[in-house]
């Protein structure tokens, strides 16, 4: 008892010290409000910012002393994890705190609601964020989520005089309790199906409830688990899908971007859809690798085999890239279009989880890595916008910004052109390693998808490029000037920056993201070479329901 | 610091563009001026520090970082100094510093002065990139770069319709080359596994070039072209070649190009830029030596460009066109060195060729700022009474080009004669069919330098002094058009011109062909690229007879020159050089100080409709087919009618889609389900 | 594990009347009738965990679900009174209840179909097993089972899950932040500052 307590007292803590420190700024930004006169609120962001930075330097001391030594270990019962998967993450998420702390200052301003609580509330959302990126335990994951998503809630509605934001907000909460309902339905079948909450333990336990063998009872007809596994892992899906907000779970989003105020929609737009997709990747790759491939039936007793999530997510990702981008090509209302536009990016972020191999996964945290940055730069820009009467969200608004803000106009270019993947920005790279990583796997159906992803980028330039157009070639409509706010420069400059040195350069990022592929827990699959390789040792594969059969089977042959 | 001989122009070009509007022209003469003459003076100083080891062949390579690396992919943003890219630098940054000089000039009261120079700038950072490089993909890089300022260059006078129209087309033409060049960096990657040039033990890395050189050499036959080995590889690299220098089919751009500013001609469109192609071919000669196909289309396209743009320049009344025409014309000379496999004499006469022609144009170039603009030679002639100094200088560079024995054009294009004369491997009589073209484009060399020469310095004095030129091609915006007399330029003009006039004199003393000098003068040239240049040394055969037709490839790149019983013959030849270099000089005196204003045939003064053929066979089409096609038809109706139709289907579909996206949360809920249902059905029922 | 006997009956009744209360929380007219079957559907949901041998969580559903929020829900309803009229304006049944109905139903169906093959992973209905064990627990006296469950509880809460219990703990702290933060007027807070 006593070892145990110490060992929490003095080794986990130290785990958890960035989530604590933001904890702690988080709590000292609610304080603070009350304490400053109205006038001065402002200095909360800057408290904020401040304790966003010392988050990310103890997590990087944690990287260098810890987890680049070796071996990721865990804390309070196998809770959590520390690992580069859960760093790299927890890096974009303070990265995407910090440019959303600093593009709100200015806006909150404008629209004369200025209070700490939001900024609060913004930590309390990073902190829930950062342990999805690290709990390896279903009953943390769904606590931190919710922790997420409650506090997104409320800043969705933040402004309270908007009704559209109120109606946004309620729309959201009602849709996103009801969507993690759908997500503890499934939860609680996978706890019910394999005994356990702890992801490693399902992970074992999975291919001995999935095989024919499985008969705890000695019934006369085996029971077959595979539809009731299938069952839950649909159900977490879909739960999961709707936080990342994919075709068909997306109906939300247009509505909720549309309303929240435009600084939430652009951190919830990158942190929120980052945070769903590290725990959609703790779930799905370290939680249920065996239910990837398909569950092998039994020819001989006529018991089918069954897809497994592959194919799910493969069906999704192509509905959500081809609704995603359709959608974006008519919406005159910036905010609904890149609402839409950032439908279809979930879409491109699933094809590193489809690949399975380790460029699909370097794509797919490299992706969401440089998605942050672009899509903030992006939201900064239209929040640039915001001036004295001018709400700046339609499409009009933007004309004739080059010869108003030509400084903006060059930015806002950068990150269109990376949000379309042109080189030699970053999103470039990131489109890359998802499209190189589908292509590896030599599967013609893969190769297909990442076919249709690349003309869906083609479409997707479309509409970025109306943007373009509408600011360098268009009259302008409106003369009142746009001036940028120091704090939304430094913001925009530093995302723009980063959006070409890491086109240009990527090779540090690579690094930092293939170690977070690598960890280990991630199982890779070749489809070529037909076999799983897991990073752990696995338990003997049964006579049913290993997916490294299946993919022995569609195994193309080598060239 | 290979790295600084780069970077010291780059942060010129920076300061210059970020800072240089608000700077006098002395200093940004100064600036741009002193950042090119580092980078010359370290160039200078690592060849010689480095003299023995580059002579023994010996590669340094500096790496500064890994770039991208992705699986097997590697690329690093590394450097590489051997002999060839030595002498590469040497002479651009030597130009180049020159050349800069001159600018400052030349450019004096242009509203852009900054913008000309940081442009310059970074013209010789992207070019000492793409010489520098020790992979493909940096080469590409630099490729690029050298591409843009060039676009950048070209329509430098913005205002300007033409300006900008030369600067498109350079820019599109440019881009079908560098189309093949991409593929062929693609085709080499996907067989050599490696974009890297040669092994580097140090980093692990393995050559592409070291890789061919355990290939077996492809069979001469022309399905080898698309059969996907190392031949594609060679000739889709040489379709890059053919857009950045400027070869048959792909040299329509050139001219345009003298729309940009002289001292842009003489640097990026005669001496540097456009001898990139060659660079590569050099660079890759090894690829090449292995794909005899290729080889022989080099030497095919080589030798017709000399010849077909040879002619078009007998009948140009541009100054600029005239040198513009014959920088094709010797470019073409260079790719017929390196498709006989005389990579080395063709790099020496990419060496000879940067001095006399960067001196001719920018001798040129005085003489338009002394006639006020006047590009047209129908308005000029008599000059040399009123400037001695570019007379005197352009005279050596008249002579230089036209071959005049001891004139440094002389050796290099004698070198490249005799060695396409003595090709073997070539079917047939090709090898003469080759050498009797290139004579005969030395001939017509001869004839029309002399014209230009002849038409500018000589004759009556066919210019009013009283009013300035009508249709001015290229007006430097301040520059004051007064009216008076030609007038010799400033020393800042003169100088360049004097120092490139003692390059284009004494340059081929370098590379004196050893059959000439009987061994007594060393061929210091050859002897230095030898070792970067794959075929010469390892297909060395040991023996100088010329073998029938079809014999292994092995035996064909050799140097006879360096066997004595060669002697005999490589005189004879040279005395034939001589003969038509003298009878071209000749045949034009006589002529053209008759009948100056002769004038030449249509069919060459049009510059036999290649323009016109391809406007009517390649732009009109595509101009029509996008218009009546793809505008009309695709456009307005299927995209448009996509387009309209769909709002059509949402409006009839409306009660549906709006229902979909109705805003209500409820709806929301039921599709959130029901797409769940329909997953549970696939998966379930499947 | 299945039921049988008493227990099976016991069981079809609870859930039965669940199902029954939770569709009539949503079609009852009067706020205050939905509150109050919300208020049957979660003590029936009580029941059944005490059918399923959890007892304190049974406690907990009671105390904490029908005791504290259902009674502050009557409470809020009852003080925002609106007019019964207004209420009778409220269309229930649209367009959109039987496609609503149809999708709860295959539903239900889905998942009775991928429950059915794995019914013979649950413990079959043996009588004479589960009579074993009813007589256990009775011999062991109901009082002690309740407190050892409750440790147990206890236990898995502030050892195994510490971590998430802190998690939780800040989501409280987030909900009433937001509450107040959106419940909050706009004359309050000019009162406030």
């Amino acid at each position: 008892m006593q070892t145990d307590f110490q060992t929490i007292a003095t080794q986990a803590m130290q785990f958890i010290m960035p989530e604590g420190i933001l904890t702690l700024f988080a709590c000292a930004a609610l304080v603070l409000d009350v304490m400053l006169p109205r006038d001065r609120k402002r200095f909360v962001a800057w408290v904020s910012l401040l304790g966003v930075g010392l988050a990310f330097a103890s997590l990087w001391i944690l990287y260098t002393s810890i987890v680049s030594k070796g071996t990721p270990r865990t804390a309070f019962f196998d809770m959590i994890v520390l690992d580069s998967y859960a760093v790299v993450f927890k890096s974009i998420f303070l990265i995407g705190a910090a440019l959303s702390i600093l593009l709100s200052i200015k806006y909150l301003e404008i629209e004369g609601e200025q209070r700490g609580e939001y900024y609060g509330l913004i930590l309390f959302s990073v902190i829930g964020m950062m342990f999805m990126a690290s709990s390896v335990d279903l009953l943390a994951l769904f606590i931190s989520l919710e922790l997420m998503a409650v506090s997104v809630y409320i800043l969705v509605g933040y402004f309270r005089r908007d009704k559209k934001s109120n109606e946004a907000s309620m729309k959201y909460f009602l849709l996103g309790a009801f969507s993690s309902g759908v997500l503890l339905y499934g939860i609680s079948m996978v706890y019910g199906l394999t005994g356990s909450t702890n992801l490693a333990k399902i992970a074992a336990a999975l291919p001995i409830v999935a095989s024919a063998n499985f008969n705890p009872f000695g019934a006369a007809a085996p029971p077959d688990m595979r539809y009731l596994l299938l069952m839950s892992m649909i159900l977490m899906a879909a739960g999961m899908f709707f936080k990342v907000a994919a075709v068909p779970f997306h109906m939300w989003a247009p509505d909720a971007y549309e309303g929240a105020p435009t600084s939430i929609t652009a951190f919830m737009s990158v942190g929120v859809k980052a945070a769903s997709f590290a725990m959609f990747g703790r779930l799905f790759l370290y939680g249920l690798p065996d239910l990837r491939g398909s569950l092998a039936g039994d020819p001989a007793s006529g018991i089918p085999s069954l897809p497994g999530w592959a194919l799910l997510l493969g069906i999704v990702s192509a509905i959500t890239i081809v609704w995603g981008n359709l959608g974006a090509l008519t919406q005159n209302n910036t905010k609904r279009l890149l609402a839409y536009s950032s439908i279809s990016h979930a879409g491109y972020v699933l094809l590193g989880l489809i690949a399975g191999n380790q460029t699909g996964y370097t794509g797919f945290v490299i992706y969401l890595f440089i998605y942050t940055i672009m899509n903030l730069g992006v939201f900064g820009c239209i929040i640039a916008l915001r001036r004295r009467g001018i709400v700046g969200d339609r499409m009009e608004d933007l004309n004739g910004l080059m010869k108003k803000a030509p400084g903006l106009t060059v930015m806002m270019t950068i990150f269109l052109l990376s949000l379309g993947g042109i080189p030699p920005t970053a999103g470039f790279i990131g489109k890359f390693y998802l499209f190189a990583g589908l292509i590896e796997t030599g599967n013609p159906w893969l190769v297909r998808l990442a076919i249709l992803a690349v003309l869906m980028s083609v479409v997707s330039l479309y509409y970025y490029i109306r943007f373009i157009r509408a600011m360098y070639i268009e009259g302008e409509t409106e003369p009142q000037p746009v001036t940028l706010a120091p704090s939304l420069r430094v913001a925009l400059v530093a995302a723009a920056i980063l959006v070409i040195y890491i086109g240009v350069f990527p090779q540090r990022l690579i690094d930092l993201t293939q170690k977070a592929a690598t960890s280990p827990g991630l199982k890779t699959y070749s489809y070529q070479q037909g076999a799983t390789k897991p990073a752990e040792p696995a338990t003997p594969p049964p006579a049913r329901g290993m997916p490294g059969e299946r993919d022995r089977q569609t195994a193309t042959p080598p060239r | 610091m290979l790295a600084a001989i780069i970077l010291v122009p780059l942060v010129g070009a920076a300061i210059l563009g970020l800072f240089g509007k608000r700077m006098s022209e002395r200093v940004i003469g100064w600036i741009a001026c002193s950042t090119v003459a580092v980078s010359t003076i370290l160039s200078f100083y690592l060849f010689f520090e480095h003299r023995a080891a580059l002579e023994g062949g010996e590669k340094l390579h500096e790496y500064l970082f890994t770039w991208i690396s992705v699986g097997t992919f590697r690329t690093d943003a590394s450097l590489l100094l051997d002999s060839l890219s030595a002498i590469y630098i040497l002479f651009i940054t030597f130009v180049g510093f020159w050349i800069h000089v001159f600018a400052t000039g030349y450019m004096r009261g242009d509203k852009g002065y900054w913008r000309f120079f940081a442009y310059m700038n970074l013209f010789m950072f992207s070019m000492l990139t793409l010489v520098l490089a020790d992979n493909f993909v940096l080469m590409f890089v630099g490729w690029e770069g050298v591409g843009l300022c060039s676009y950048l260059l070209i329509g430098y006078y913005f205002t300007k319709d033409f300006a900008n129209d030369a600067a498109k087309k350079a820019f599109i033409v440019n881009r079908i080359g560098d189309f093949g060049f991409v593929l062929g960096v693609f085709l080499l990657f996907s067989k050599a596994g490696t974009i890297f040039y040669f092994n580097d033990t140090a980093r692990g890395i393995h050559g592409a070039f070291d890789w061919a050189m355990t290939q077996s050499p492809d069979p001469l036959t022309w399905s080898a072209i698309f059969g996907g080995g190392i031949t594609s590889v060679a000739v889709l690299l040489f379709v890059g070649a053919i857009g950045k220098s400027a070869q048959l089919p792909l040299y329509v751009w050139l001219p345009d190009a003298m729309a940009g500013p002289t001292p842009v001609s003489a640097l990026i469109h005669a001496a540097t830029m456009v001898t990139a192609g060659v660079y590569m071919v050099a660079r890759a000669s090894s690829i090449y030596i292995h794909a005899p196909t290729a080889m022989m289309i080099v030497a095919i396209i080589g030798a017709a460009t000399a010849l077909f743009a040879a002619t078009i320049g007998l009948a140009q009344w541009d100054i600029k066109k005239v040198l513009a025409y014959s920088t094709i014309s010797q470019l073409g000379y260079m790719f017929l060195a390196c498709g006989v496999g005389a990579f080395g004499a063709g790099i020496f006469h990419v060496f000879t060729h940067a001095f006399f022609k960067a001196l001719l144009f920018l001798g040129s170039g005085s003489v338009i700022l002394g006639m006020h603009h006047e590009q047209d030679m129908r308005r000029m002639g008599g000059l040399k009474k009123y400037m001695p100094i570019t007379f005197a200088t352009m005279f050596a560079g008249w002579f230089a080009i036209s071959g005049f024995p001891l004139f440094s054009g002389f050796f290099s294009k004698d070198e490249i004669l005799y060695r396409s004369f003595i090709a073997n491997g070539l079917p047939d009589s090709w090898a003469r069919i080759l050498w009797f073209v290139g004579a005969v484009t030395a001939l017509v060399t001869a004839v029309y330098m002399t014209r230009l020469m002849v038409l500018t310095f000589w004759g009556r004095e066919r210019f009013s002094t009283s009013e300035p030129a009508p249709g001015a091609d290229s007006v430097p915006g301040g520059h004051e058009d007064h009216p008076g007399p030609p007038h010799e330029s400033p020393a800042s003009m003169v100088l360049p011109l004097v120092v490139l006039a003692a390059g284009a004199v004494f340059a081929g003393y370098l590379g004196v062909p050893e059959g000439l000098s009987g061994g007594k003068i060393t061929n210091y040239f050859e002897r230095l690229l030898e070792p970067s240049i794959a075929s010469l040394h390892v297909m060395e055969p040991g023996h100088a007879q010329r073998t029938p037709e079809g014999t292994p490839l092995e035996t064909r790149a050799e140097a006879p020159a360096r066997m004595p019983e060669g002697h005999g013959l490589e005189r004879t030849l040279t005395g034939v050089s001589i003969l038509i270099a003298l009878a071209g000089i000749g045949i034009g005196w006589v002529w053209f100080k008759r009948k100056p204003l002769w004038e030449p045939p249509r069919l060459l003064e049009e510059k036999y409709y290649v323009d016109e053929l391809y406007n009517a066979t390649v732009v009109q089409p595509i101009k029509v087919g996008s218009t009546s096609v793809l505008w009309k038809v695709i456009d307005v109706h299927i995209i448009d009618g996509a387009v309209n139709g769909a709002g059509h289907l949402a409006s009839m579909l409306g009660s549906t889609l709006r229902y979909l996206q109705s805003g209500l949360a409820r709806s929301y809920v039921a599709i959130v389900v029901l797409g769940a249902l329909l997953i549970i059905g696939y998966f379930v029922m499947k | 594990m299945q039921l049988h006997g008493w227990e099976a009956a016991l069981f079809y009744v609870l859930a039965i009347m669940t199902l029954f209360m939770a569709v009539f929380v949503v079609t009852a007219r009067v706020a205050v009738h939905s509150a109050l079957f919300l208020i049957s559907t979660l003590v029936n949901v009580a029941l059944l965990f005490i059918l399923l041998r959890a007892e304190f969580v049974a406690g907990v559903q009671i105390l904490v679900y029908v005791g504290g929020v259902m009674v502050l829900f009557l409470f809020v309803i009852m003080l925002v009174q609106t007019r019964a009229e207004e209420e009778s304006r409220v269309r229930l049944y649209t367009g959109q209840t039987w496609p609503a109905v149809i999708i709860a139903l295959l539903l239900a169906g889905s998942f009775y179909f991928a429950m059915s093959p794995a019914q013979a992973a649950f413990r079959p209905p043996d009588a004479t097993t589960a009579i074993a064990e009813t007589a256990e627990r009775a011999s062991a006296g109901a009082g002690l089972n309740i407190s050892k469950d409750t440790q147990e509880v206890g236990e898995q809460l502030y050892r195994q899950a510490a971590l998430p219990f802190e998690i939780a703990s800040l989501l409280l702290l987030v909900a009433m932040v937001g509450a107040v933060l959106l419940a909050r007027g706009t004359k309050q807070e000019k009162y406030y500052e």
